[in-house]
């Protein structure tokens, strides 16, 4: 007798309706697993995407620097403790590297506001003028931003609704460290990354350092965000700002005491935490998977064992080992598909139902093909140990059990 | 039939079908394992941190302002925390002092400053604390070289490790000067590096309050403080007295519990919210693993039902001599509970294994009592509820049905 790979498949399939219950139980582990597995996957790819769309609201065309090594930043926590190392010299030198169009520092305190008698503290930030036209993340919503060392500045959302029993309006005057200024604007209510612009309040650099009762002609700075060139690339860039503060400083690339970021920089850290959030959850949901597989062996070492006569007598009409042995595959590889589809969909609809709670979740083709491959390669898997026990069978012995 | 003769029953059927069981088994066995081990690391990562918080001492409590309505960071110390205007004076730390129970009370200042260091400036936060602290909170700060600050101390600093370390091209050595807004300081002491504690200081600048008084100058309202710590006495209960300090301040800085303007948290009230997002940790990743367990429940629910099929006529016999359906349903669900009973306590020891191989590589793990007790009781559940169907099934069967299955 000779079969043929259609005559298998058909008689695989067979086999599996005939044993209904059994068979849907079986596939029914499978499902959970792979739903599990692409629910989660996808929802962590769109976490990625959310967070990588907010990375875009910056532009691409920029460099930021910033003091101290990458492993502090990890290790002394908010960027608050972190001494400022970067001065006004370090932010012209770096206006001064080729492809930088303007490069602009930054501060950071925790500062005494007062309004209409009411005192508070609260977050300020200096920031250079025209950092606004550089980065579109700043929005006003009423207003203009300041001038440079105007006694001017700019408040958040919160701050001017929120914070104060009076509401903040253009042209009240506020104290900040006991120092009189202008409120000239108001930002928009942030989403995101900008919402931690709500609770803050930003001048220009001279005119915050003044009010810290830093008169020095020297500034330091936390951060310095270099806009660049139009066409120009930014980790080229990267690397010209790295040389030119090494050198300034006096460093090394071993003892560099400050950092540069490139947007592909920024991408790729934070692409590779996610990725090995991701890997971890997809790798815990896989274990339901496994137990789905030790289902799929379960039900197929039970499948052999009952139709060990029948085996018998296809051997005996000349079926060959490797026929048997393809036979068990396909029906064990056809739980795990078929188990693979079913949670796909399942596993989308979760994502589709997060999406719609406002959990970000992103499904890509890739996702459901790697899920119905895998699914796919449990079942056969899972099945090969049944189906080499089904191949080996002496037709003698099988034609023989009860 | 007893009890003992159903349960003989049941067993004397699972080991005839070993290879079954005991892939069924392993099912359970994976699911249990997963969630014991996982769980563990939720529980190891709230221990380890309370273990951090703990270098405050259980009397401890501190003060910030800001609303206690909205999340103040872990300390209180949030950049955010003005979403209500307010501060702290020194008229606050005096009101304190009264309090039954405050043994002493300690306010920090802080702010950011430009520090000179051999002609060298670097903007660094400096913090004016009563000397006390470095007495009272020797446990998370201490001093590697020279000595903490004292009472009569006036233009002396003593600073952080990493600040000494890395912010100049030199290091700053004991007896250097700094100079700070014009003022003159000498280094008298460097702290130990604090790295992962909750209260990092290896940044900061540490002066007198007074010292800190005449550099901040107008920068600072006048006698504000940004924090004030309190030590409770010894066998005082620290939630009473916060609680007593909340009305007094209330009273005093004229306020009701809707307008309050200041938080008070206690190193229990610390540990409570950092508990709260450890469980939830837990939670989730306990979750994810009860997925296979789910699976695994379907596994003993599919081998359930072919016992039940391969035994109808089984059935149909004890059936006819006289068994009920009760008794028919109790050696179904025996044989399915201890399916998962015995896949539970396996699982279990894995996950056991499993958790402290992980402490040993550095994952702080905590394997609690009620968590293995929970597992064992968990995959017994799993395993009974999974046998329900196949079970009822079977005890549904007509005696005559079953003895004409072929």
């Amino acid at each position: 007798m000779i079969m043929g790979h259609a005559d298998l498949f058909t008689y695989a399939v067979r086999g599996l309706l005939s044993r209904q219950l059994r068979s849907y139980l079986t596939i029914l582990g499978v499902v959970i697993g792979i739903a599990a597995i692409v629910a989660i996957v996808s929802i962590g790819q769109g976490l990625s995407q959310y967070i990588q769309n907010e990375l875009m609201s910056f532009g691409g065309d920029y460099v930021t620097i910033n003091p101290g090594k990458m492993e502090d930043y990890a290790s002394s926590g908010p960027t608050v403790n972190m001494p400022a190392t970067l001065t006004e010299n370090d932010r012209k030198a770096i206006e001064s590297v080729g492809g930088v169009e303007k490069a602009y520092g930054q501060v950071t305190d925790i500062g005494s506001i007062e309004f209409h008698g009411e005192k508070g503290s609260g977050m300020i930030i200096g920031t250079s003028v025209g950092i606004w036209d550089a980065f579109p993340i700043y929005k006003l919503r009423e207003g203009r931003f300041y001038r440079a060392e105007a006694g001017e500045l700019v408040i958040g959302a919160g701050v001017a609704d929120n914070v104060f029993k009076k509401k903040i309006r253009l042209g009240d005057t506020m104290r900040i460290n006991n120092m009189s200024f202008k409120v000239v604007g108001i930002l928009e209510k942030g989403s995101g990354i900008t919402s931690a612009f709500d609770y803050m309040v930003m001048l220009d650099v001279p005119d915050m350092m003044r009010s810290m009762g830093r008169a020095k002609t020297i500034i330091s700075y936390e951060e310095i965000d270099a806009k660049l060139v139009p066409g120009s690339n930014p980790d080229e860039v990267g690397v010209a700002v790295e040389e030119r503060l090494r050198n300034l400083h006096h460093v090394s690339e071993e003892n560099q005491d400050f950092t540069v970021l490139t947007p592909s920089k920024i991408n790729s850290l934070i692409g590779s935490i996610i990725g090995t959030l991701n890997l971890f959850l997809g790798g815990l949901a896989s274990i339901a998977l496994v137990v789905g597989g030790v289902g799929i062996a379960n039900t197929m070492f039970m499948s052999v064992m009952e139709k060990t006569r029948e085996i018998g007598v296809l051997k005996a009409l000349g079926a060959t080992d490797a026929a048997i042995m393809e036979l068990f595959l396909i029906e064990s590889g056809m739980l795990g598909l078929v188990g693979g589809l079913l949670g796909c969909a399942i596993g989308l609809l979760i994502s589709l139902v997060m999406n719609q709670f406002g959990v970000p979740s992103n499904v890509d083709l890739q996702l459901v093909l790697y899920a119905m491959f895998f699914s796919l390669a449990v079942g056969t898997v899972s099945g090969l140990f049944p189906a080499r026990r089904a191949a080996r069978l002496e037709p003698v012995e099988a034609l023989r059990y009860e | 039939m007893g009890h003992s003769d159903l349960a003989r029953f049941s067993v004397g059927a699972m080991s005839h079908r070993s290879l079954r069981s005991w892939l069924t088994i392993v099912g359970i066995v994976i699911g249990i394992a997963a969630i014991v081990s996982l769980v563990s690391i939720g529980y190891g990562l709230n221990g380890y941190i309370n273990k951090q918080l703990e270098s405050f001492g259980s009397n401890f409590i501190s003060i910030s302002p800001g609303s206690p309505k909205t999340s103040g960071g872990m300390l209180g110390m949030s950049p955010f925390a003005g979403t209500r205007a307010s501060i702290l004076t020194t008229n606050d730390a005096a009101a304190v002092k009264g309090v039954a129970g405050v043994e002493s009370v300690y306010t920090v200042t802080a702010t950011r400053f430009d520090v000179e260091y051999r002609g060298d400036t670097v903007g660094t936060a400096v913090a004016g604390v009563s000397p006390g602290v470095f007495r009272d909170f020797d446990k998370m700060i201490k001093i590697e070289f020279g000595r903490a600050l004292t009472e009569s101390d006036s233009h002396v600093v003593v600073i952080g490790s990493k600040f000494a370390k890395d912010s100049y091209d030199r290091e700053i050595e004991l007896g250097r000067t700094l100079i700070i807004g014009n003022v003159s300081f000498r280094v008298v002491g460097i702290m130990e590096k604090s790295e992962g504690s909750p209260f990092p200081v290896d940044n900061l600048v540490f002066m007198t309050p007074d010292d800190a008084r005449t550099v901040m100058g107008s920068m600072k309202q006048e006698n504000q403080v940004d924090m004030i710590m309190i030590r409770t006495q010894e066998g005082a209960d620290p939630e009473l007295i916060a609680h007593d300090i909340t009305l007094k301040l209330r009273n005093t800085r004229h306020v009701t519990e809707d307008t309050q303007d200041f938080r008070v948290s206690t190193a229990a009230s610390m540990m409570s919210s950092i508990g709260a997002i450890t469980g939830a940790v837990s939670l989730f990743l306990g979750g994810i693993a009860a997925i296979a367990l789910a699976v695994g429940g379907v596994g003993i629910a599919n081998t359930m039902f072919m016992a039940v099929t391969e035994r109808t006529r089984d059935i149909g016999v004890m059936k006819a001599i006289g068994a009920r359906e009760r008794d028919i349903l109790e050696v179904f669900l025996i044989e399915s509970g201890l399916m998962g009973l015995i896949g539970g306590i396996i699982g279990m020891l894995l996950g056991s294994v499993l958790s402290i191989g992980m402490n040993a590589v550095g994952v702080p793990t905590l394997l609690k009592p009620e968590l293995l007790a929970f597992a064992v009781l968990f995959s017994l559940v799993v395993g009974m509820v999974s046998g329900f169907f196949p079970a009822r099934k079977a005890a549904r069967l007509q005696p005559v049905d079953a003895l004409g299955f072929a």
